[in-house]
Order: structure tokens, then C-alpha cells, then sequence
């Protein structure tokens, strides 16, 4: 077979964020370092992908299915190299200060060569967006510093969220389900601090993190009143990682079961206090969902794009495979999905630094802040000193509050959840379809086709199985309306 | 009627199934053991399945593929790829029945052991959708097969195969043909690494002018388009109650743990859409399995327009399968992705049966282009 790469998708000439997605043009005249930035970072994560990921996706495959806790350092200290792992922290502190948009290109290009490793690279900003939710100035200034330096030393930095339990999943998601739950873990308060106790399952990386967000009730009797969310060093006395789970796809990217057992974490390690844990999740969720549905649209891509490749060398008798109508009419059904999956993605990516997190580096105070004080200052120990203080502290928790409030958090479950459905179910058609096209000689491994089929089916139900969001999505936008309905008739 | 003796042997399978087969599934998924495969083989001797299918005069039980297909279904309802193993053969068997039983003896001397039971066997299909080819040739006097092939199944058990091959330039006619895996000319190559059916992988054949007995052309040289069409029916009637089988496994797990979960403060069961999704697993459960009993039984009434097609009732009831499995997955949340837990095995096993002979896609053209040839 004379092999060549299409000049698309992946292969294609680069940027073409905008000729893809020609909506972005009229934002591209009004406000062009916003999408000349985003075309910057498809630039790199495409390059990036290409060289570097997409060559090694199946042997890294190979290597985590004999060994699941099989990792691909060389790649992971690349994609540090090249700042992806904390891309989303400011330029001048030291990251790549990507908008949501930017990200949302990367991990578009990157999970449509391989989801897992897409995961193991970005997931390492967990621990940002984890700060980012109560947004206490000290805390979020010691963590990017704690990135920063580590992405510096090129030392791994991984940060986990531990929701799942192991009788506990769509319940550590969802409000009405989480008053009527049966949790494995609890905190107790001691002096000092809190004594942890139970297991968590299913968590991303939790093999490699160096800082665990935990959910945990105080109270397993009154989960959602007495939720609360720790932030759990690895290293601390009593955690212990369990088996490291054997899956059908994702292979790449670690899920592993976590022990707590009389772990002590002390009172600065409450992020969140009692009865206020659900909403962190909830706020986590308002961002990773969406970006859930992106991936898998990425992952979809990427099939889509590699049995494109396959049937345009596959010869059939006298022709090639892609020359048959058939195939023809089903790549074109496909791109269709994609091309409008991948509309709404960039539109919740969009309203994200317009509305989310993002927005509040458009805040005055901080856009001052990023702009005035000199860059060894920003990741000093003095400020960091101030930052602590309770006045100054608040100030970010102040800020952040006002930039992106409850309702907003609220909106964002919900149109990311939609975002996430269609993405993730998107995932699982294409990768099937596409091996109805190539058959069963374009299923073997070597192809890498058979890889996107097997990685897809999670997207359906991590993040949130897909009937919980759509859970949410109702709630969100008719069950609300009804339920204010109820009320005024009452009144 | 047999079906009597048709639920002895079902009954008789699963108790040996549940011994032999069930306990080592996900150790033979994770990493195969061809040797574990070919014990599971020797000891189904004593229920007589590789017999199932062989004509009696040979030794075998006789049975019709009706028999064959509910035993794959119920394999498959443990392990599809140990099934598998059995449809290829079951196949080879079925080609068996369809040729002039005076040659039976001929062909079966070879095929049989020192013990009298039959050598694993396998059909291999001429490949309709890409470059390879088998041909078959005249030289000096002797008929010689070449050519290649990029899948085929039962390479790492079957003693012989059986090849349909065309005849070298025609273009058209083609000839079946018996061979010993010993034969000179005969290389087996690589495994192609399927997601599914691991125990029984797929793999790729060279033929390099291998001499062909003149007793083991099957029918006759050049006319071998009834027997194609007979193996062809029956491997697509065989993977469509295999997928079946794996589908009913699939429901009965989702079904028992969705009534032990508990989510949303009540067993999981209780929920509407839980009972949607069980429910229209279970439509599609039922119609696979009456699509595949209807291969054998619903032709006796009659009725033309009900007249079964087994390529069409393999490409629905893999599809049916695969949406059923998908389901299952779904239910189980996060348990079912995981190796463990048996479930996302299934949906890896259901779409190599899917993708078996032709794709769905494919299988649909063909029922209608055929209608126009001639």
C-alpha cells in the first residue's frame, strides 16, 4: 500500500479554525488577538499531535493493555516542554494564557489522535480549576506557582477529582440524588482538622496524582447537607491507591480505585465546607462536561478522519473503497454530524470565556493586576503572604463570585450537558460506523481505527452517565420554569 | 420433531459451559490460551457438538443447523469467540450435508482422527471486497491453489480447510476444495489483532501452489456456486444466533443489575428510563431471535414474502445485538467499562460478528444488486 496522509483534518494545512468554522470570522474582525490566539494554539496542539501522539497512540494502547499503569513519560515531558499541561495559566506567570477557546481547540486535536493521553495531558489544570471555584486568592496563587515550577523542573504535577463512589455515582452528581445516597466515605472533625475515612472508584489518574479533590459528607446520613470537598495530598498518611482498573478503551489514561483510611487533612485543606460540596461538583461539572463533549468530538474526528485515510488506500477490485457511493454517502452523513456537534463545542467554548471562569481575566482588578506587577512578583512569596490574608483572600473569592455566579454555574451544567450528550453520543456512532466501512481487515489494530470504537463507549458515562445530563438539561430549562410556575400559582 | 432432544443438548451445554467455559472467559480474553480452547474442544467430544452437524453416514449426529444455531446461541452466551470456533466448523459441516454422499467417504478419511472424530475445520470464503484472491490452476496434471487471503477464522485449531477458490482466469465459476493444514504450500500468517473474539483470532492465509487431492474438490470444478451459497447461509445464520447469544447475556446482566443498583434513592429498575431502555432491549431480543428461528422454522409455511434470508437476519440481528450491548454498557455506568465486569467484552465480541463475511451497509446493496444481475 503506498502510503500517503490526506492533507485533512489532522493533516491539514493549519490554522484553519476559521475556514472550518467561518463564524468565527466576524468575531476574528472586532476582536482579532482573541481568534488569532486560538489559531496559535491549534497551530501548536496540531504540530504537537502529529509528531509527537499520534505516531506512538497504538503501541502506547498495546503497552497499557498488558500493563495499565503503563504511562508514556517521554510524551507527557514533551507536551510539558511545549507548556500544554498548564496552558490555560496567565503568559506572564509563567503558562501559555490560552482562553477557553484555545484549550478547546487542543483538546479537539489532541483527543482526536488519542482521548486517554488527551486526558493525561490536560487534566493536569484540575487542580487550577478546583481553586478556581471558591477562587481564594493565596490558594489559587500557590497552586499556579506550584504548576509553573513543576512544569519548569519538568516534575509531573497531577491533581485528581474524587466524586465516584463505589455505590455512589450519578448521586455525587446530582442534587435530589444525593439526599437519598449511600456514601462509603466521611470526614470527622478533629482539632486541627478532619479525619477521612471510605474509598472513592473510577478516578482519573488517582494512580498518579499528587493532590486528590475528594467530596466527601460529614455526615453519611445527611449527605448533601453535610457535603464538603477536601483537598487530600497523596503523600498524606493512610491514602493508599488500590487496583488500577483493566478497561475496554482509554487505555492511556489511569482510573483507579482510592482508599481513605483515618486520613488526616488539615482545616486549610476544607475547600469547600459542609453543605457546600455538591455545588463545587456542580461548578466542575459546568466546565469538564462541555469539554467532555468536545473531546468526543475530537475522538469522532479522528475516526472519521482515519477511515477517510484507510478507504481512500484500500483498493476494492479495480477501484478504491472510498470511491463507492455508498461510502461516499456515509463520510459526507458524518461530516455533517461533526460539522454541527462541532458548532455547538465551540459555542459553549465561546460562552465560556465570555460568561465562566474565563471572564474574570477580563475583570479589571486582575487584568491590572496580570498587567502591573512584574512577573517575579506574581509568583512571589510576598505576595503569596498577602494573598493569605483574610481581606485579600476574600477579595478573589469576592471577585469570582460576582463575575460568575450560581445561576451562571447552573446554565453552564446545562449547556454542557447538551454539549456532552451529543458530543459523547456522537463518539459512539461514528466510531461504529466508520468500522462498517472499512470492514473487518480495517478493524485490526494496526489501523488504529478499531482503537476510537473502544475508547468512545466511556464518553457515555463518565462526566455523568448521558441520561443524568439529559437529567439535567430538562431540569435546568423546563423543571425550573414549571417548579417557579408552582410556586407563584401558590402565591 | 426434535425438540426434545434439541433441549437435552441445550441443557446438556450450558451445565458444561458453566463448568468449563464461564470460569476462564476473561483470563481468555486478556490473554488467549489456544491450548485451553483445543482442551474445551477434546472434552465437548462427550456431548458430541463438533459431531452435531455431520452427516450420520460419516459418524456424525445428523442434526440440522437449527440445532447448530441454538448451541452457538447458547455458547455464545458465555464466550463468542469459543463459539465462534464451533460456527466456522459447524460450517464446514454444513457444507458437508450438501454434497452427493458418495463422496462423503472419500472426503472424510482424512478429516477424521485416529479416533474416529472429525478434524476442526474451517471454510474459507473467497474475499469479495478487496484485491486477494484464491485461484485455482491446471498443472502438469495436478490442480494447484494459490493466492491469498487477509482474514480467516479457526487458524489456530482447524486441521483442514475448506477453500473456495475461482477457477484461474474465469473470473466466475468457482470451485471448493478440501485441504490439510499440513499441506505443502500452506502458511498461515499473522493474527490481525480484532478487538473481539480474541480466543479465536483472525488470521491471514498464503496458499503457494498447494497440491489438491482430486477426492477432495468438493461437487465438482467450476460449480461450486450452490455450495458457496449453502456456507454462506449458514455461517451468516451461525453468527447471527451467535450475536444473539452474546446479546441475551448482555440483557439478562443489565437486567439483574439494574435491580440491585441503587441510585436516585431507589434500585435502579424503578426508574422509567431504565425500564424504557430494558424494554427496548428486549423488542430487539425478541425479534433477533424470532429473525434467527426463522431461518429454520418459518419457511414451512410457506409464504414467499417470509422466505429467510440469512444474510439479511445476520446483518439485523448484529445491529440488534450491538444496540442491546450498548444498552447493557450504559446501565452498568461505569462498572460496565470495565474488563471485570464481562459486559464491554461483549460489545468488542458483537462487532467483529458484525463486521463478519460483509458490513451491514454492504450486506444491504448486495440483497438488491443480486436482484439485478442476469
Amino acid at each position: 500500500m503506498n502510503h500517503f496522509h490526506l492533507q485533512y483534518g489532522l493533516f491539514a494545512k493549519t490554522p484553519d479554525l476559521v475556514e472550518t468554522l467561518p463564524g468565527l470570522g466576524k468575531l476574528k474582525e472586532v476582536y482579532p488577538s482573541y481568534i488569532e490566539g486560538a489559531e496559535t494554539a491549534q497551530k501548536k496542539a496540531r504540530q504537537f499531535t502529529r509528531d509527537e501522539l499520534f505516531p506512538r497512540v497504538l503501541e502506547i494502547d498495546s503497552k497499557c493493555s498488558k500493563d495499565p499503569r503503563y504511562l508514556d513519560w517521554e510524551l507527557w515531558r514533551k507536551a510539558n516542554n511545549e507548556k500544554l499541561t498548564i496552558s490555560p495559566i496567565p503568559e506572564k506567570m509563567g503558562g501559555l494564557g490560552w482562553s477557553a477557546l484555545a484549550n478547546a481547540v487542543l483538546v479537539e486535536e489532541l483527543s482526536s489522535a488519542c482521548l486517554a493521553s488527551a486526558s493525561n495531558i490536560t487534566f493536569n489544570t484540575f487542580g487550577l480549576l478546583g481553586a478556581m471555584v471558591e477562587c481564594r486568592t493565596g490558594i489559587v496563587l500557590k497552586i499556579i506557582k506550584e504548576m509553573v515550577e513543576a512544569q519548569k523542573q519538568a516534575k509531573p504535577l497531577f491533581w485528581s477529582w474524587a466524586i465516584t463512589e463505589p455505590g455512589a455515582g450519578t448521586d455525587m452528581e446530582d442534587p435530589e440524588a444525593m439526599e437519598t445516597m449511600r456514601p462509603s466515605t466521611s470526614a470527622k472533625k478533629v482539632p486541627g482538622g478532619y479525619i477521612i475515612n471510605g474509598t472513592k472508584c473510577f478516578i482519573t489518574n488517582g494512580s498518579l496524582a499528587h493532590f486528590v479533590i475528594a467530596t466527601i459528607p460529614m455526615d453519611p446520613e445527611t449527605p448533601k447537607a453535610s457535603m464538603a470537598t477536601f483537598l487530600v495530598p497523596a503523600s498524606a498518611k493512610g491514602f493508599q491507591v488500590g487496583r488500577v482498573e483493566r478497561k475496554c478503551g482509554q487505555k492511556a489514561s489511569q482510573t483507579a480505585e482510592l482508599f481513605f483510611n483515618d486520613v488526616f487533612v488539615p482545616e486549610a485543606n476544607l475547600w469547600e465546607p459542609p453543605g457546600r460540596g455538591l455545588r463545587h461538583t456542580r461548578e466542575i461539572l459546568s466546565i469538564t462536561r462541555g469539554y467532555i463533549g468536545l473531546a468526543a468530538m475530537g475522538l469522532a474526528r479522528g475516526a472519521l478522519e482515519r477511515c477517510i485515510q484507510f478507504a481512500a488506500e484500500q483498493k476494492v477490485h479495480q477501484h478504491r473503497l472510498i470511491d463507492e457511493e455508498w461510502v461516499q454517502i456515509a463520510v459526507a452523513d458524518m461530516l455533517k454530524d461533526i460539522r454541527t456537534v462541532r458548532s455547538a463545542c465551540y459555542d459553549f467554548a465561546l460562552a465560556m470565556d465570555t460568561y465562566h471562569v474565563w471572564s474574570l481575566f477580563e475583570k479589571k482588578p486582575i487584568r491590572a493586576s496580570l498587567a502591573l506587577l512584574p512577573e517575579k512578583l506574581l509568583l512571589g512569596e510576598s505576595l503569596q503572604q498577602i494573598a493569605r490574608k483574610g481581606i485579600v483572600s476574600d477579595l478573589g473569592t469576592w471577585l469570582k463570585h460576582k463575575a460568575v455566579p450560581d445561576d451562571i454555574i447552573e446554565k453552564f451544567v446545562k449547556i454542557g450537558s447538551a454539549v456532552k450528550v451529543a458530543g459523547t453520543d456522537l463518539a459512539m456512532r461514528v466510531s461504529s460506523r466508520v468500522l462498517d466501512i472499512v470492514g473487518l481487515e480495517g478493524m485490526s489494530h494496526r489501523y488504529g481505527i478499531e482503537k476510537y470504537f473502544r475508547d468512545a463507549k466511556i464518553t457515555q458515562i463518565y462526566e455523568g452517565t448521558n441520561q443524568a445530563n439529559r437529567i439535567d438539561i430538562y431540569n435546568n430549562e423546563i423543571g425550573s420554569l414549571l417548579d417557579t410556575a408552582i410556586r407563584s400559582e401558590k402565591i | 420433531m426434535q425438540i426434545k432432544e434439541y433441549n437435552e443438548i441445550i441443557t446438556e451445554c450450558r451445565k458444561f459451559l458453566k463448568n468449563e467455559i464461564t470460569p476462564h472467559v476473561l483470563d481468555m480474553d486478556r490473554t488467549p490460551d489456544f491450548e485451553w480452547a483445543l482442551s474445551v474442544w477434546e472434552k465437548s467430544h462427550a456431548l458430541d457438538i463438533p459431531s452435531l452437524l455431520l452427516p450420520e453416514d460419516t459418524g456424525g449426529v445428523g442434526y440440522p443447523e437449527v440445532c447448530g444455531a441454538l448451541v452457538l446461541d447458547a455458547i455464545a452466551s458465555e464466550c463468542a469467540g469459543m463459539a465462534s470456533v464451533y460456527a466456522h466448523h459447524f460450517t464446514a459441516s454444513a457444507l458437508m450435508t450438501a454434497i452427493p454422499s458418495e463422496q462423503h467417504p472419500l472426503l472424510l478419511t482424512p478429516a477424521k482422527r485416529a479416533d474416529g472424530k472429525p478434524v476442526i475445520g474451517t471454510v474459507v470464503f473467497p474475499t469479495k471486497s478487496n484485491e486477494e484472491k484464491l485461484y485455482l490452476k491446471k498443472r502438469d496434471g495436478r490442480l494447484l491453489l494459490s493466492g491469498n487471503v487477509a482474514l480467516a477464522g479457526n487458524m489456530r485449531y482447524a486441521g483442514q480447510y475448506f477453500v473456495f477458490a475461482e477457477e484461474d482466469g474465469t473470473n466466475q465459476s468457482i470451485t471448493c476444495v478440501r485441504i490439510d493444514k499440513e499441506s505443502q504450500g500452506v502458511r498461515v500468517g499473522n493474527e490481525a489483532g480484532l478487538p473481539g473474539l480474541k480466543i479465536n483470532p483472525f488470521m491471514s492465509m498464503d496458499f503457494d501452489d498447494v497440491e489438491i487431492n482430486p477426492s477432495d474438490v468438493l461437487g465438482g470444478r467450476g460449480s461450486a456456486g450452490e455450495l458457496l451459497k449453502k456456507a454462506t447461509d449458514a455461517f451468516d445464520g451461525f453468527v447471527a444466533a451467535m450475536a444473539m447469544g452474546t446479546a441475551r447475556a448482555a440483557f439478562q446482566k443489565a437486567d439483574a443489575y439494574a435491580r440491585e443498583r441503587y441510585q436516585f434513592g431507589n434500585i435502579i429498575i424503578q426508574h422509567q428510563e431504565i425500564q424504557r431502555m430494558l424494554g427496548s432491549m428486549l423488542m430487539k431480543l425478541k425479534t433477533g431471535t424470532s429473525a434467527v428461528l426463522g431461518l429454520y422454522g418459518g419457511v414451512r409455511l410457506n409464504l414467499p414474502y417470509a422466505s429467510p434470508d440469512p444474510t439479511l437476519a445476520k446483518a439485523y440481528c448484529t445491529g440488534a445485538a450491538l444496540d442491546i450491548i450498548l444498552d447493557a454498557i450504559q446501565i452498568h455506568g461505569g462498572y460496565g467499562y470495565m474488563h471485570e465486569y464481562g459486559v464491554e467484552k461483549l460489545m468488542r465480541d458483537v462487532k467483529v460478528l458484525q463486521l463478519m463475511m460483509e458490513s451491514t451497509p454492504r450486506c444491504h446493496i448486495r440483497a438488491i444488486a443480486s436482484t439485478l444481475k442476469g
